[in-house]
């Protein structure tokens, strides 16, 4: 079956992405602060509003257990910068077939092009923007 | 473990907790104008989408609704929202580029002080609203009780913890993602970073008569019980940047 990995950025999957989605608390993913009972009962929300099932535990543990129960053939997500991140998923990519989608950007051009100051990097993508 | 409900993870103390759906959102967006946005945003009453949770989720994205504002207005009136947009994906861009910065300093502090000068713990007072300050407190009030602040209110915020009571900012940063339901690291450090000056060529700082025009419509401000705040921008940088 297809796996789509919700995670905080990517609680909703894109309606052409078929599925079952799964959303793992995971307290070992840190990135050095702890989030409030509230963002995590509105992330929770945002899971159940995704048809998720949810789980709390470690993330490869329970992708494992849900492939011995229901094969999995490739599991979406969507890339992301955050270093936590991109480990874990080159962790789950040693043990399944993973497809990341791109990043969320207004422009598809040029938005990862480097730039210091903000007006440097409108510059660059408000021709792609203008109608 | 799978989780069942609600209820095996959180108290019943905030079981009254929801929040608009994503439908919901863009049927209230749909009310959503960019120039009045253009022209009132700075307010705290001001008229702003509140579509940052949803985006940060990723279950509205960006360019949904940039294709909403493009349908109802040209780009001359949308461009303010527009380029708001793209702030957030200026700063994940950059990101990219250098994810080894999201918690170090881009640039040196312009404000004559050295890192080690800044404290490395936010304080009680702060974290529970409780500072000398009235208007810092309602901030912090409403961050903590609604996960929500107006973008204003996080600089006066920002500011006030970095450079009134000279705090690193990573801990005012780990501060905001802790509360904030749109909390994401990218833009939240990135500018924690642009208030503290060092990723801006100066530090951001405000005044009472700053924070007054743009809160009093919300807000009841007793200038007595802002004391810390007040002053000409002379006055208060000369306070707050004895060595520049």
């Amino acid at each position: 079956m297809n796996l789509i990995y919700l995670y905080d950025e990517f609680m909703r999957a894109p309606s052409h992405i078929e599925g079952q989605a799964i959303y793992i608390i995971d307290k070992e993913i840190q990135e050095g602060y702890e989030v409030s009972d509230k963002v995590q009962r509105y992330r929770y929300q945002l899971a159940e509003q995704a048809g998720a099932e949810i789980f709390q535990g470690k993330t490869l543990d329970i992708l494992q257990n849900f492939h011995q129960q229901n094969p999995i053939t490739t599991i979406t997500s969507k890339s992301t910068f955050r270093p936590v991140y991109q480990a874990l998923f080159q962790k789950i990519r040693q043990r399944h077939n993973l497809d990341l989608l791109p990043d969320f950007f207004l422009s598809t051009d040029n938005y990862l092009q480097p730039a210091k100051r903000f007006f440097q990097y409108w510059n660059k993508i408000k021709k792609n923007l203008k109608y | 473990m799978k989780i069942k409900s609600e209820q095996e993870l959180f108290s019943q103390s905030q079981s009254h907790l929801t929040w608009p759906s994503r439908e919901v959102s863009l049927q209230k967006f749909q009310d959503f104008n960019p120039s009045r946005y253009a022209k009132t945003r700075n307010f705290l009453n001001g008229h702003i989408s509140q579509m940052s949770p949803q985006i940060k989720h990723g279950v509205i994205q960006n360019r949904e609704l940039l294709s909403i504002i493009r349908d109802k207005f040209n780009f001359v009136e949308s461009e303010k929202f527009i380029q708001e947009l793209a702030w957030r994906d200026f700063w994940r861009s950059y990101a990219y580029n250098h994810p080894d910065q999201l918690w170090t300093d881009v640039e040196e502090y312009k404000t004559g002080f050295r890192p080690s000068d800044y404290l490395d713990n936010l304080p009680d007072d702060i974290s529970k609203g409780e500072t000398p300050t009235q208007l810092i407190n309602y901030f912090i009030q409403e961050l903590i009780q609604t996960g929500y602040l107006h973008n204003h209110a996080r600089m006066y915020l920002a500011s006030y913890v970095v450079h009134f009571r000279r705090v690193k900012w990573q801990e005012g940063a780990k501060f905001f993602l802790t509360h904030l339901l749109d909390g994401d690291i990218a833009s939240n450090n990135f500018s924690w970073q642009w208030i503290a000056s060092t990723f801006a060529s100066k530090p951001y700082i405000f005044n009472l008569e700053n924070a007054y025009k743009y809160c009093h419509q919300t807000l009841s401000i007793d200038p007595q019980q802002n004391i810390e705040i007040d002053g000409s921008y002379e006055e208060i940088s000369a306070r707050l940047f004895p060595n520049l």
